[in-house]
């Protein structure tokens, strides 16, 4: 395209044909980059005086002027408002933020918790309700340590004894019984936990739900509703018996005994724990000997007395209480 | 050259303070450049007025990011060098009639000079200006006779720059029935 034609569009001196053409062009690449390269040279030595010439009539300066000022003022405003709209959705937050963590404050959700501890003495049981809902009856000699208020994503527990479990269901903070090393890490479910101080094993079984045994953070073992697992933590063994017999496990919820070939040691222990006795065994090859019991007996006097007629091993009443075993 | 470059150093300094005095300041220095300038590439005075507020906002934009080394002026120039490219390619037909309308009326222009220069033909544009509407004869006249412009034709009447525009332009366009007679015989003329 012809500078002189260009020139002549621009001051409106060409034929209405050419002046086409040329506007046309305008918007096309060559043509764009022909006007940015024609209005930077002619910028360069660009004076009012000369542009003036263009124009027929006056700038309208004050009116432009007037706008622009206004637009100036409006942007100030505007970002003054936008400010004032961040403040107005931010602040509420904050506010909100400070009360939530005051209300968590006094609800105890993240100070430590302030633990209970109850200690069911031998001979009698205990139902206690936590904070959550969950219930947990505790047999005969058992400990339970547990915060008056749970925090917001974990329940624990610590146990020393033998509990049964109902324990609330709430996904978003699992229920965990702590037994020294071993965890029991539920989320809502029943079961059975037996793990007395002084022996090295640990019983769980599972009446409803999932169970997960844990030690160290480790996964050990899961339970399926049935299952009974005996673990031993001196030996590190882990029994695992499926289709469990719950009549016998959660005997004692009802105050009945239910042994089924299990040592006399353990029997003897179970006792003194349930009925608050003692028994003193001078021969301790008895303490391996099997027997299978049941019985609901309230007397303990009664118990030892169908012991005694199933096998082959006797009481005798102590001075000062207890019970001496003796072989018939 | 020296003291204006000094004094646009000076003034682009105040500018990125956000001083509304520097940006009245720079305004003033620089609206009537731009305004012609972007009339003369978009023929229109609401675009040229419209290309004046886009390119101070824009400075009003980024004043916080000015840079000494450009100059106002030339980053004035740049923005309207930019914006004229866009609005001729994004509104390109827009533009092409306002080009033909103002190729027109500076044809019509031209040829009432030519018919006012010729000895034969300017009895019969006088008596065609004459016909007009009183106003609009006394500016035709003053623009021909006296070769005055619109702001002095204004100051003149005691009235606006706007009026006389308005007029005048009325005034060639109802001139232009007349004329396609006299550009027959203007031609006619020629080709004797």
């Amino acid at each position: 395209m012809d500078k002189e034609l260009i020139e002549k569009v621009l001051d409106n001196k060409a034929t209405s044909e050419e002046t086409k053409k040329v506007v046309e062009w305008f918007a096309g690449e060559e043509g764009q980059a022909f006007l940015s390269r024609y209005m930077e040279r002619e910028q360069k030595e660009m004076t009012e005086e000369k542009a003036l010439r263009w124009i027929d009539h006056d700038v309208p300066e004050h009116r432009m002027k007037e706008r622009f000022l206004k637009s100036v003022e409006r942007s100030k405003t505007g970002s003054l408002k936008r400010m004032l709209l961040v403040a107005a959705v931010v602040v509420p937050f904050f506010f909100l933020g400070i009360s939530a963590l005051f209300l968590a404050k006094r609800a105890g959700v993240l100070s430590e918790p302030r633990y209970v501890e109850v200690s069911v003495p031998y001979g009698e049981r205990m139902q206690v309700m936590l904070q959550d809902g969950s219930l947990v009856l505790l047999n005969s000699g058992s400990k339970l340590r547990y915060p008056q208020k749970f925090a917001l994503f974990n329940r624990t527990v610590y146990l020393s004894g033998e509990g049964y479990f109902n324990v609330a269901k709430m996904k978003s903070a699992p229920f965990v019984v702590d037994l020294k090393g071993m965890d029991v890490e539920v989320t809502g479910t029943k079961f059975n936990v037996k793990s007395y101080e002084g022996d090295s094993r640990i019983w769980v079984s599972l009446e409803e739900g999932e169970v997960r045994l844990r030690e160290d953070d480790k996964l050990k073992y899961t339970l399926l509703p049935g299952d009974q697992v005996e673990y031993d933590r001196v030996s590190g063994i882990c029994k695992v018996r499926h289709k469990a017999d719950f009549d016998r496990v959660l005997a004692w919820k009802d105050n009945s005994l239910n042994f089924y070939m299990t040592p006399l040691g353990e029997i003897l222990k179970t006792l003194e724990r349930q009925y608050d006795t003692r028994f003193v065994v001078r021969d301790s090859a008895l303490l391996d000997s099997r027997f299978t019991l049941t019985t609901a007996k309230v007397d303990v006097a009664d118990v030892l007395e169908d012991l005694a007629t199933v096998s082959h091993i006797g009481f005798k009443k102590m001075e000062g209480g207890g019970y001496e075993v003796v072989s018939d | 050259m020296s003291i204006y470059m000094d004094s646009d150093i000076r003034l682009c300094m105040a500018l990125q303070k956000g001083s509304v005095e520097a940006f009245s300041e720079a305004f003033d220095r620089y609206n009537r450049l731009l305004y012609a300038y972007a009339y003369r590439f978009f023929k229109s005075e609401e675009d040229a007025e419209d290309a004046v507020q886009y390119v101070f906002m824009k400075l009003w934009e980024c004043h916080r990011r000015l840079d000494p080394a450009v100059g106002v002026r030339n980053l004035l120039c740049t923005i309207l060098k930019n914006h004229i490219l866009n609005e001729l390619r994004h509104r390109n037909l827009v533009y092409e009639k306002h080009y033909l309308m103002a190729r027109e009326f500076g044809e019509a222009e031209i040829s009432i000079m030519r018919a006012y220069e010729d000895k034969d033909l300017r009895e019969r544009l006088m008596e065609a200006i004459n016909r007009l509407p009183f106003q609009k004869s006394v500016i035709c006249t003053m623009k021909l006779k006296g070769g005055l412009s619109n702001q002095e034709i204004a100051k003149h009447l005691n009235i606006a720059v706007a009026t006389v525009k308005v007029h005048y332009t009325q005034a060639v366009k109802m001139l232009r029935k007349e004329l396609v007679t006299v550009a027959v015989l203007f031609a006619a003329f020629l080709g004797r």
